[in-house]
């Protein structure tokens, strides 16, 4: 992950686990730990670990079909003005902004069941940056500004 | 110890009506088990569920998936069926009213208080 100079750094953390969805426990304590130590706001702690939480879902649904062979990665950054999150996957890549697009009234209308954990991220998160990197491996990254 | 609990509980004579308690987390890895609960209910007849959520320490859009496709089969067993919550925790009810279901699943305070909405007596 790239330094950014104009902040401070104040920790950083990363976790790797397997494709399995008994793990997001494990993630959401990670990145709550994480944040906590730093002093963040509970309501945005509360708010990244959910949108953590939904991004690794969905890997571990979309490009990894529940398969606990397969790890991802979640690295954060947490700097003074924002945090960066990234999650790595070797998996199935998908179209993320195709995903987000929700029209929530047609969704509760036709009673819809999945689909919004893109919706959900991209509501809390102030930039959010899906690609699949030439090594073959997806890369999203999300950016939350704090208060 | 299992990262979900729930008890149901009949609580009409007619056994139309039921109180789902739910605690823990409702995320993609147990809103499967949350919905199975409720389908359970539907399939034995139930039309009207309060949910008390008021220990759920944690949902996500799986969780909001399951309430919405839980209401899906009941309303299409009886277009009169009702899932409505029974108190709520802080995460929770931010979460689901940030996607607005608090449109579609009326909140009640007391089971008393839905009963008479419903125009139901309990046992």
């Amino acid at each position: 992950m790239e330094n950014n100079t104009s902040e401070t750094l104040l920790v950083k953390g990363s976790l790797e686990v397997p494709g399995s969805y008994n793990y997001l426990k494990s993630v959401r304590h990670f990145v709550s730990i994480l944040l906590t130590l730093n002093i963040i706001k509970k309501e945005e702690t509360d708010n990244i670990v959910l949108v953590v939480d939904e991004a690794v879902a969905n890997v571990i649904e979309h490009s990894y079909k529940c398969d606990p062979t397969k790890f991802l990665q979640v690295y954060i950054e947490v700097y003074t003005k924002h945090i960066k999150i990234e999650i790595i996957d070797r998996g199935k890549s998908f179209d993320f902004d195709k995903f987000g697009d929700v029209d929530l009234e047609e969704y509760k209308k036709e009673r819809r069941k999945g689909g919004l954990g893109i919706y959900l991220i991209k509501r809390l998160i102030d930039k959010a940056e899906y690609k699949k990197e030439e090594k073959g491996f997806n890369r999203l990254k999300l950016i939350k500004y704090l208060n | 110890m299992s990262d979900i609990n729930i008890v149901e509980e009949i609580i009409t004579d007619n056994f139309d009506t039921a109180v789902l308690t739910v605690e823990g987390v409702i995320d993609a890895n147990t809103a499967s088990i949350f919905e199975n609960s409720l389908l359970n209910l539907i399939n034995r007849g139930v039309i009207n569920i309060l949910v008390d959520v008021e220990k759920v320490t944690y949902i996500s859009s799986a969780g909001l998936g399951a309430f919405m496709s839980a209401l899906d089969t009941l309303e299409n067993k009886n277009n009169k069926g009702k899932i409505s919550i029974l108190k709520s925790s802080p995460q929770f009810i931010k979460v689901f009213n940030m996607m607005g279901f608090d449109e579609i699943f009326k909140s009640f305070n007391t089971i008393e208080e839905a009963l008479k909405a419903w125009g139901k007596n309990g046992k």
